[in-house]
Order: C-alpha cells, then sequence, then structure tokens
C-alpha cells in the first residue's frame, strides 16, 4: 500500500488549527495600545480612520503622537527557528500553529505550553476508545469560528472633505464543528457507541478583492472654526466602496460514519464524505460594493466614536459549482462539476466599533468595545497617567473566549522622541493557554 | 482499506505529529474477538491409558482473522509489544497436562506455519484450579503485527492425559489474551 504523506496529516493539523482557532482579542502592536489593554488612543498611532471614517476629519490632538511598533517578536524565532521539518524528531506541530496564530510582533514571554502525554488507544472487537491526552483540548467542543475581514494599507489622497483610495480587501471565515458523539469520543475520551452517528462538519468562506474607495467626511458642527482652538465638534464620514473580485471559494463538507451493531465486526463502514463547492478565479469575478460610516462626538477631552463597516457588502460572481462525494464502489473522492458560470452574490459581514476617550484628573482613560465578523464582542480599557517624563499605563481586555487579560506599561518621554513598553497576558494559542508577551517602540511626538 | 480506519488513522497521525516524545499505546482485547465456544471448554472424561493420552496440537481457535485499524505502519513505529495470555485449567476428576499455543502472522502466512508466540503448560489435577499467566515481551515480528490492518490468529491445545487414576474431567477457560503496543511516531 502507498505510504500516507505526513505532509498531508501537518496540512490537516494546521488547517484544523487555524479552523479550530477562535482569536482572543486582536493582536496589539503599538507598545502604547497594548500597555492600555488595547484601547485604541485617537492621536496616536495610525489606523484609526481605518476603522472610523469619521477620523478623517477630526483634527489631531495638539500633543500627539505617531507611534512606530518594533518587532522585538522575531528576534527569538530567528535565534530558534521552528522546525519545518515534519521527519525531524523535534518537529512540533503545535508550536508552529502557535506560532502561526501570535505572529512573533511581540517578544513571548512564556510559551503555552504545547499538548503533551500519551495516546491512548483500545481496540475490542465491539470496543474502541481513544483517549488524546491533551491533545483532546485542542479540538472545538463548540462550533469552533474564525472569521478576518482585513483591510490592507490604503492608497489614499484626499482633497478638502473627500479622499479617494485603493486598497485591498480579504474575507476569509471558517467554521468547524463535531457532533455529540465525536466531541464525546475525541474530547473525552468516552468509548465509541454501537449504531451511532459520527460526524464533523466545516463550513470555510474565503474571498479576494481590490476595492476603491470614494469618502466624505466633514464636521457637522463645530464649536470653534479654528482647531487649533478647541475640537469639540460633531463629525461624520461615509466611505463607498467599488469592489472588484479577484477569488472567490466557499466549501461546505460534512465527513462522517455510522457504526454497525459491532464495531469492528465483518460489516464495514465506510466515512461518507460530502462538499459543495463553489470557486471563482479573477476572470469571473464582478463587482459589488460596500460601504462603511462613522461618527465622532469631541466633547473637550472627551471623545466618542461609532463605527459600521461593511454596511451591505456584496460581491457578484461567475461560479463553478462542485460536489465532492465519496463513490461507494471504489472508496475514492469523486469530484463532479454541476454548474458553471452560475452567479452568485457573496456578502462580507457587517463589523462594529465603539470607542471612548476622556481625560480626567491628569489620566487619560480609553476604552472601547468590537463587534466582529461572527457578530461576536471584545471590550477593552486602558488607563495613562504621566509623572513628568514617565508614563505609567495599565489596561483590561475581555477576550472571545470571555478570558480578562490583563496589561500594563510605561513609556519615557525625551523631547519628541519617546520609548514605549508593555507587557501584556493574551490566549491566541491552541489551547488558550494563558501567556504573556512583551511589546516595544518608539513615539515621535509633535 | 476502509475509510473509517483511514480516519482514525488521520487522527493518531495528526495527534502524534505535535511532538517527537509522544508515544501511542495501543491496547487489543484480542480475547473480544474470539467466540466464547472456544475459550471456555469443558471436556472428559479422558480415558487412563498407559503412559497416557497424547492429543497432539488440536485446534482451539482455528485460523481466527483480527480486523484492527489498518496501515498505522504508515504513521508508527512499534517499540514494545506485551502480549499477556490468562488460563484456569479445573479438573473435577484425574489429572494431566494441557499445553497451549498461540500462533500469530500477517493475514498473508498461516499462522500454524509460524513459531508460536506463546506457550503455556498447564497442570490439572483433581479438584484444584490452576492459574497460569504468560507474558511476551519485545518480539519485533510480533510487534509489527499489531500495526497491520489484520493479523491471523490460532490457538491449538495438546492434551496429555491421565496414566493412572481416575480419568481426566475439566474445563479449560481463556480468561485474557490482550497486547499492549507501545509505538511512537515514524
Amino acid at each position: 500500500m502507498k505510504r500516507l504523506p505526513k505532509a498531508i496529516f501537518l496540512a490537516a493539523l494546521l488547517s484544523t488549527c487555524a479552523a479550530s482557532f477562535a482569536p482572543a482579542h486582536a493582536q496589539v502592536m503599538s507598545a502604547r495600545r497594548l500597555g492600555m489593554g488595547g484601547a485604541p488612543v485617537p492621536g496616536c498611532g495610525p489606523g484609526a480612520d481605518g476603522v472610523n471614517v469619521a477620523y478623517h476629519s477630526v483634527p489631531r490632538p495638539a500633543h500627539g503622537c505617531r507611534a512606530i511598533s518594533l518587532p522585538i517578536g522575531v528576534i527569538p524565532v530567528l535565534q530558534d527557528p521552528p522546525v519545518l521539518d515534519p521527519e525531524d524528531p523535534d518537529f512540533n506541530a503545535f508550536e508552529l500553529a502557535n506560532l502561526l496564530m501570535n505572529v512573533p510582533w511581540n517578544w513571548s514571554l512564556d510559551a503555552p505550553t504545547a499538548p503533551s502525554g500519551d495516546i491512548g488507544v483500545s481496540i475490542g472487537r465491539n470496543s474502541l476508545a481513544v483517549n488524546l491526552g491533551d491533545v483532546g483540548k485542542v479540538l472545538p467542543r463548540d462550533a469552533d469560528e474564525y472569521a478576518v475581514v482585513a483591510r490592507l494599507p490604503v492608497l489614499a489622497i484626499g482633497y478638502r472633505r473627500m479622499f479617494v483610495g485603493v486598497s485591498p480587501l480579504v474575507h476569509a471565515e471558517n467554521s468547524l464543528a463535531l457532533n455529540s458523539p465525536l466531541q464525546s469520543a475525541l474530547i473525552d475520551a468516552e468509548p465509541f457507541q454501537p449504531t451511532t452517528r459520527y460526524e464533523v462538519t466545516d463550513d470555510a468562506i474565503g474571498q479576494v478583492a481590490a476595492q476603491g474607495l470614494l469618502g466624505w467626511s466633514q464636521p457637522l458642527w463645530r464649536s470653534s472654526p479654528d482647531p487649533r482652538q478647541s475640537r469639540t465638534g460633531l463629525y461624520a464620514g461615509v466611505r463607498a466602496r467599488l469592489i472588484r473580485g479577484l477569488a472567490y471559494a466557499d466549501a461546505q463538507s460534512a465527513a462522517g460514519f455510522t457504526t454497525a451493531d459491532t464495531l469492528f465486526g465483518d460489516d464495514a463502514v465506510d466515512v461518507d464524505y460530502r462538499a459543495r463547492l463553489r470557486t471563482a478565479t479573477p476572470q469571473q469575478g464582478g463587482f459589488g460594493h460596500g460601504l462603511d460610516a462613522g461618527l465622532v462626538i469631541v466633547a473637550g477631552r472627551t471623545e466618542i466614536g461609532l463605527a459600521a463597516n461593511d454596511l451591505a457588502t456584496q460581491l457578484r460572481w461567475k461560479v463553478r459549482e462542485r460536489i465532492v462525494a465519496r463513490d461507494t464502489l471504489t472508496g475514492d473522492l469523486v469530484e463532479t462539476t454541476v454548474a458553471d458560470g452560475v452567479p452568485f452574490t457573496s456578502t462580507i459581514p457587517a463589523t462594529g466599533q465603539i470607542t471612548v476617550t476622556t481625560r480626567l484628573a491628569g489620566f487619560l482613560f480609553a476604552g472601547a468595545a468590537t463587534r466582529d465578523a461572527l457578530g461576536r464582542t471584545t471590550s477593552c480599557a486602558g488607563v495613562e497617567r504621566w509623572l513628568g517624563h514617565l508614563a505609567l499605563r495599565a489596561g483590561v481586555a475581555r477576550d472571545l473566549q470571555n478570558q480578562t487579560q490583563t496589561s500594563g506599561g510605561i513609556g519615557l518621554r525625551l523631547g519628541r522622541f519617546g520609548l514605549d513598553a508593555a507587557v501584556a497576558t493574551h490566549s491566541r494559542n491552541l489551547t488558550h493557554e494563558r501567556a504573556t508577551e512583551l511589546g516595544a517602540g518608539f513615539a515621535l511626538y509633535h | 482499506m476502509t475509510s473509517r480506519r483511514l480516519f482514525f488513522l488521520a487522527l493518531l497521525a495528526i495527534a502524534l505529529a505535535g511532538c517527537g516524545d509522544r508515544s501511542l499505546m495501543l491496547s487489543v482485547d484480542i480475547a473480544s474477538y474470539l467466540d466464547p465456544a472456544t475459550t471456555d471448554i469443558s471436556f472428559g472424561p479422558v480415558p487412563v491409558i498407559p503412559g497416557g493420552i497424547q492429543t497432539g496440537e488440536q485446534p482451539l481457535v482455528a485460523d481466527k482473522t483480527v480486523n484492527m485499524l489498518s496501515s498505522m505502519n504508515d504513521v508508527v513505529e512499534v517499540e514494545n509489544v506485551e502480549l499477556t495470555l490468562t488460563t484456569i485449567a479445573d479438573a473435577s476428576r484425574g489429572s494431566g497436562v494441557d499445553t497451549l499455543r498461540v500462533y500469530l502472522s500477517d493475514s498473508a502466512t498461516d499462522p500454524r506455519t509460524t513459531t508460536p508466540v506463546l506457550v503455556q503448560v498447564l497442570q490439572f489435577t483433581a479438584g484444584q484450579s490452576d492459574t497460569v499467566q504468560s507474558t511476551l515481551g519485545s518480539d519485533p515480528r510480533v510487534a509489527a503485527l499489531f500495526t497491520d490492518k489484520a493479523m491471523r490468529m490460532c490457538v491449538t491445545t495438546s492434551l496429555h492425559g491421565p496414566a493412572s487414576g481416575d480419568s481426566l474431567s475439566g474445563r479449560l477457560r481463556i480468561t485474557e489474551l490482550d497486547a499492549v503496543v507501545i509505538a511512537a511516531r515514524k
């Protein structure tokens, strides 16, 4: 029999890991924000108007800064690079998966423990039990969902209240679920039962597009015509997007089997696998549209931002529809194209964010609540206090696993130049184990 | 290879791929594959003759196929295997000696053409129960069998009846026949 290539198993592992990983909360690269629980700090650091288009017209604070984050996390990775060869005894797929989930921008102070312990399998004519040990913790007990909508750096130019730009758009979603009997068997190590259905399902979507942006943002009301005197006002912005689809794929797949009266009896029970695939190439990509909207209220030392992105974002495609199923005679997977050039409209789910910052008694308070593409909410809050040239920062965040993460940091300012450092906890790893990271960066004050 | 077995194989491979020192402990209850009628036998009376009756090797379990997880040998390398056989010999009357032999082979080989992996000698003594447990330690040929999709098994009995006294009546029970395989990823 032909050997089963380990690369397939590695790919399966990594895709399972990626699919089962629900990001705890987004990785924060700015050391200042990291020390404040990840809370956005308007006027200090890029990207504010990327999330809230209204910030395009909000004047920068008189004493703001630009943050330059340092990728210090690559140092230990370069010193001790991961083993990529599955044949190498030191190869550790779990560490590799954790590395992919937690891009080494910040320095990991304590790496999460790779699942350990032996694996036990007990076989009898009518019994089968699999004890995966710690590996079982990696498997999702509930449907594990992953979603990301990435709008990569924008090239934009503006004139007065209008601006135009281009940027790529990437949307990926995956939902992996084991049915209840399979969860019991693999996670709880309970024996497989006769005449029982065991099934795993996976729904995945990925689409890539290029988009042209046409935006408008202006103050609806301002207390003073001179922003240097007062930034107080009500600012609004909208950003229309004309989108050209470049690639699309979705797959709804299910694999499972039903055990017979006797698990290892004479009657073989095959895994039935079925999948429905839709794909589109750049030539099959059409146009679509999307809309972002934002509102910012600045009242003295308090700022409130409301952002809603990808409102009614849709893309049109001409997709190829295929069905993959197992041939009951040969046992091979057979792919059948059932239609080509079928009109199809994909959507990109809406996301939203509320940000609040205020300065009170010498403290800067910042907080944010974010709704992601799957409708899940994370929140964070932080505080900063300057004592001469030294800033002390602390923060707290509630991640997608409802775990509380904490952080602290310091900043040192020497004239227009500053240095920031922060330590924060997170659970961005396979087992959602709490880990600690160190972030660092420069700040240019103006 | 059935897909179900491929599923388990992939699962084990994924789990074992985690790190280098992870081991797979595979426990196979071989006795569960056997017909209870072949593992619990009452016999006798075996008559008394000078020198005692020599039955020669008689199959107790004749060439049984044991299906397991397919193609594990693609993923794992067996480090050790321990095979345990426990039997109970009861004699209601008479005495004698029985020799049990367990043969294991790959699915393409007649097990009786191989060397027995376990040989167990049982004493039948009137009114007494003799429990014997035999263990086979590491044997590369046997170890390799447990990572294949199936193996063949044969158990034979060879009775030496009483030469004097009462004729022999008794009961032979195989209460345990299992294997524990320790393997690591290749």
